[in-house]
């Protein structure tokens, strides 16, 4: 009843905001605007052959998150699973009934935020006051993007600093004793288009979290997540005129978040990461045509600390280390080589590399493991516009040679914590393999109003370091490595069309059938170990095992009546089979054929809208996400959930922003696959002061 | 401006300041760094066995060790490694403390020696001296005689005449509110756990037992006396090899040190062995000889432990 009348109260304020006199200096969302992460050229997102998203930082602004990953949910057919909410070390982005957040590119301002090593997508490292917009691409995109873009590509973009000079600082705090500050000051020094640009920025947040077991289940061990964070970075740049400019980027993250269980140490399970990013880029004209090229360098450093105490009371501590390095390269020229056409030519060169080592403070056991791979990429693209771009046709070709060496793994004192059988250090073989990415999409404007395309186009994951050659303990169990893994393919067939019925109005979708080959996925070997806890844990290895097929379909439905309001309704539907399974040799017993694919919820659906104006915004959506298969037998289901959230923000004397964010209205608690709590209602409150300054 | 001006200066300034550093604290892991080994020696006490000695097959010592941490990290983890007959026996037990105090019974096995080894590691990796201590066999051994109990059924907690709990000294068997009564007698107790890797288990009242399986204020968890009896599988074990144990030889051979062994024989299946000992240093072997239901099923076991 208090949720509803909180409910009730926010729908209120939005009617009432809706009659007032709007001062409509600023627009919030339009409907055309310039995608580039889909062709690597500008095009507005209407008219690209493929289904794709844009995400204003306007909207980011005023959408309720508490995390950056959040908005995503607003965009159709894409699954955000965080179900700690700001806790959670990461969020799964899944995308068109596949999971694996592996499955889709992530990138920052083009540079890969997927580790080559592994390991999940960072989304806390990057600071959504930074943020110019946000690009969704569905589909495969290897075409142009090469690995990982199978299911989608999600391309951040951080804005380049537009006002002379310009600050801001943001407070904030809320449930579960979260408290929050950023920072940032920029400006520019640019006189007839040319001169320097800069940005500095800080953000920090800590919170003491919540108790994530179930009341029934609860024990004296079980304590609050946690979280510490806090992130820098500065961006600089040189302008030369209005077409060439090169820019520098380096930022520094460190977090610490709980993993709600204490036995003995003071801190209980957490895992801490220390991040350092590079990134030099350029952009000029060449050659009569637009050159972009960039050189990265991320490195993460991973400590975790996990104790646990079995049922036979025997206690474990173990203390993990990684070093995850991503470097790399990548360039691309387009230009106009006849009326209608643009072609585009890449090269793309990238190195990531794993140094993992486990120790077992309660045990000999010692697990050590390095292992790189070296990827190179080499893409052409055309996009042919024919009978007065009535007729758009993009052609696209990628080939990938990925290089897998100086792989090892060192396993020192064995005892049945980690269950070998005996000491021994394993020098994996140097491996290889190729990928060929083609794409086509015809696109057609049958009439004024009405837009449709088909596409064809190829995908592909490759594995992952930490897959080939690192084992050690997950949550799941035990992870062997399988340094014969294979990278895994998805065909998709695509049909799409744009509907305008009107200039304030589009409706778009697809319809697709994609069939993946040599899916990688993570089986139980049939062995169990103990590696603490109340129960044995299966031994898992990632292994290709099957064909599977994803059937599915989705539908986008975007309204502004008035440049200050906007309505944003989606939903999806997938329907995702594992077929012709090859049993392995590992756990020949294990039948897969027909069963749905994990952690994919058929059902998505979406419902939002924003209001605002110069003085007030108000947004308030909901989300239904169905009911999902958590194990690869198909056993056990986790429950469907539906959430609501809302943010209020008022600006006073133009400068001073309060805004109220509350996620999870109705303080719905649900289940996560690990039978954990989600944290319920979240309550935010911020300031923001925004302001011109003089160096004077 | 402006003091104003100065104010949003000096706050932007001093946000940047404070996260940076936190970012450069963050940064320092605590890591472990070399300090002075922790200091490892053997309990000289009066009752307590602490250098070489000779000792009847079946003769069973008491062997304890102090270890305390000599750096900042506390101690986690205690080692014990038998060797008899080149083979090799090593114990890894978890603890968290700075003072460690152990005491145990060892018992002396078929083996013309034995050597017991000792050490502790601390947080930070550090590791003791290793301490140890040589046990020769007495050529004046023999083998001692054993109790069989050829048919022991315990029913599940759920079963309507649920006589789940069982006494060795005794041989008995207890409904849980006799068992209550008669804690300081119980030994062992059956369940059928809905945990695919429990099922059928054989524990003991000091073992760690959901709260649902024997509820109510009679239930293990409110007992004032909690006997530990520890078990490990023997799958090299046949029942032929059971049965034709006459003397103790054979459970000697398949005897294990007590903190080594689990609390609860879990999944068990019909024909399967187990060795266990008690807190109190009883030895013996069960085999499982029928299962029946689930909880309100029952468990048909046969036993062969030291002593007449």
């Amino acid at each position: 009843m208090k949720g509803f009348l909180i409910f009730c109260f926010l729908i209120g304020q939005c009617l009432l905001a809706t009659a007032q006199q709007a001062d409509s200096t600023q627009s919030a969302v339009i409907l055309d605007e310039v995608v580039v992460s889909a062709t690597r050229t500008s095009h507005l997102v209407t008219e690209l052959p493929m289904q794709a998203a844009l995400i204003s930082a306007s909207r980011i602004h005023s959408f309720p998150l508490a995390n950056l990953d959040d908005v995503l949910k607003s965009v159709a057919n894409v699954y955000v699973n965080r179900s700690w909410g700001i806790f959670s070390k990461n969020a799964a982005v899944t995308m068109r009934g596949l999971e694996s957040a592996d499955r889709v590119l992530v990138l920052v301002d083009g540079v890969p935020k997927n580790r080559i090593a592994g390991g999940s997508v960072n989304w806390h490292n990057v600071n959504p006051d930074l943020i110019e917009k946000i690009e969704v691409i569905k589909g495969p995109a290897s075409s142009l993007y090469g690995n990982n873009a199978m299911a989608g590509v999600i391309n951040i973009i951080t804005r380049r600093p537009a006002n002379d000079k310009s600050a801001s600082a943001t407070l904030s705090y809320g449930s579960y004793n979260t408290m929050a500050q950023s920072t940032q000051v920029s400006g520019n020094r640019i006189k007839n288009q040319k001169g320097w640009y800069w940005n500095i920025n800080s953000y920090y947040r800590k919170g003491d979290g919540y108790v994530f077991e179930a009341p029934e289940y609860l024990d004296e061990n079980d304590i609050k997540t946690g979280l510490k964070e806090g992130g820098a970075g500065i961006k600089a740049g040189y302008q030369f005129d209005s077409s060439n400019y090169i820019d520098f980027v380096y930022d520094v993250y460190n977090e610490e978040r709980g993993g709600g269980q204490k036995i003995f140490t003071s801190k209980g399970n957490f895992e801490e990461y220390l991040t350092n990013n590079f990134r030099l880029s350029t952009n000029n004209l060449l050659a009569g045509g637009r050159f972009q090229a960039s050189v990265y360098y991320s490195a993460e450093n991973y400590y975790g600390q996990k104790e646990s105490l079995n049922d036979d009371f025997a206690y474990k501590l173990l203390d993990s280390y990684a070093d995850r390095v991503d470097m790399g390269l990548f360039s691309y020229w387009s230009k106009t080589l006849f009326p209608g056409n643009l072609f585009t030519l890449g090269l793309e060169i990238k190195s990531g590399s794993l140094v993992s080592h486990e120790l077992y403070r309660s045990s000999p056991d010692e697990i050590k493991g390095e292992s790189k791979m070296d990827i190179y990429g080499l893409f052409a693209q055309d996009e042919i516009g024919l009978f007065d771009n009535k007729l758009q046709c993009i052609l696209g070709l990628r080939g990938d040679m990925a290089r897998f060496y100086d792989g090892f793994q060192q396993i020192k004192n064995p005892t049945k914590a980690t269950g070998f059988k005996q000491s021994f250090t394993e020098n994996f073989s140097p491996s290889g393999w190729t990928a060929l990415s083609p794409k086509i999409s015809v696109q057609s404007q049958l009439t004024p109003l009405l837009k449709l395309y088909v596409s064809v186009g190829i995908g592909f994951k490759p594995p992952k370091l930490k897959d080939l050659a690192q084992s050690g303990k997950i949550n799941k169990g035990f992870r062997l490595a399988n340094p014969t893994l294979k990278p895994e393919y998805l065909t998709n067939y695509e049909v799409g069309y744009t509907i305008r019925p009107f200039s304030d109005c589009s409706i778009n979708g697809a319809v697709y059938y994609a069939i993946g080959t040599d899916l990688q996925y993570s089986l139980s070997t049939g062995d169990s170990i103990d590696t603490g806890g109340s129960s044995l844990k299966p031994v898992i290895i990632t292994d290709n095992i099957a064909r599977g097929r994803v059937a599915g379909s989705e539908i986008s439905f975007r309204y502004h009546p008035i440049r200050q309001l906007q309505f944003n309704i989606n939903a999806s539907y997938n329907h995702s089979v594992i077929l012709e399974y090859r049993p392995s040799d590992i756990n020949p017993d294990l039948n897969l054929n027909n069963k749905m694919m994990v952690e994919v919820p058929p059902l998505l659906f979406y419902a939002g809208c924003d209001w605002r104006n110069r003085h007030f915004s108000l947004a308030i959506n909901a989300s239904y996400v169905d009911k999902q298969w958590y194990d690869v037998e198909n056993t056990t289901r986790v429950n469907a959930w539906f959430l609501a959230n809302a943010r209020i923000s008022r600006v006073f004397f133009n400068k001073l922003e309060a805004a109220l964010d509350v996620q999870n209205i109705f303080d719905k608690a649900y289940i996560d696959r690990k039978g954990q709590l989600s944290p319920g209602r979240f309550v935010v409150f911020s300031l923001q002061y925004q302001f011109n300054y003089s160096l004077k | 401006m402006n003091v104003f001006c100065t104010l949003r200066h000096a706050f932007i300034l001093l946000s940047l300041i404070i996260s940076l550093l936190w970012i450069t604290a963050g940064c320092s892991k605590d890591l472990p760094s070399l300090a002075p080994k922790p200091g490892i020696h053997f309990i000289t006490d009066s009752g307590y066995v602490f250098h070489d000695t000779t000792l009847l097959i079946g003769q069973t010592i008491r062997i304890g060790i102090e270890a305390n941490t000599n750096g900042s990290y506390p101690l986690t983890q205690l080692s014990i490694i038998a060797l008899a007959d080149n083979q090799v026996m090593a114990i890894d037990s978890g603890i968290y403390t700075n003072r460690l105090s152990y005491s145990g019974f060892v018992t002396k096995g078929i083996s013309a020696t034995e050597s017991w080894r000792f050490y502790v590691r601390d947080r930070g990796g550090n590791q003791s001296d290793t301490i140890s201590l040589t046990l020769h066999t007495d050529e004046a051994s023999v083998f001692g005689p054993i109790t069989t109990v050829p048919s022991l059924e315990m029913t599940a907690q759920n079963h309507l005449d649920a006589r789940s709990f069982y006494s060795l000294a005794q041989n008995s068997t207890y409904s849980l509110e006799s068992a209550y009564i008669n804690q300081e007698f119980i030994d062992l107790l059956y369940y059928y756990d809905a945990i695919e890797t429990d099922a059928n288990t054989i524990a003991s009242p000091g073992a760690n037992i959901d709260a649902s399986v024997f509820p109510g204020e009679f239930g293990p968890a409110n007992w004032t006396t909690r006997h530990t009896v520890r078990f490990i599988q023997r799958p090299l074990l046949t029942p032929a090899d059971f049965n034709a144990c006459q003397n103790d030889s054979l459970i000697l051979a398949n005897t294990f040190v007590f903190s080594s062994g689990y609390r609860k024989a879990k999944n068990l299946a019909v024909d399967q062995v187990y060795a266990f000992v008690t807190e109190a240093g009883l030895k013996g072997i069960f085999q499982v000889t029928q299962l029946e239901g689930q909880d309100e099923g029952s468990i048909t076991v046969s036993i062969k432990m030291q002593g007449e």
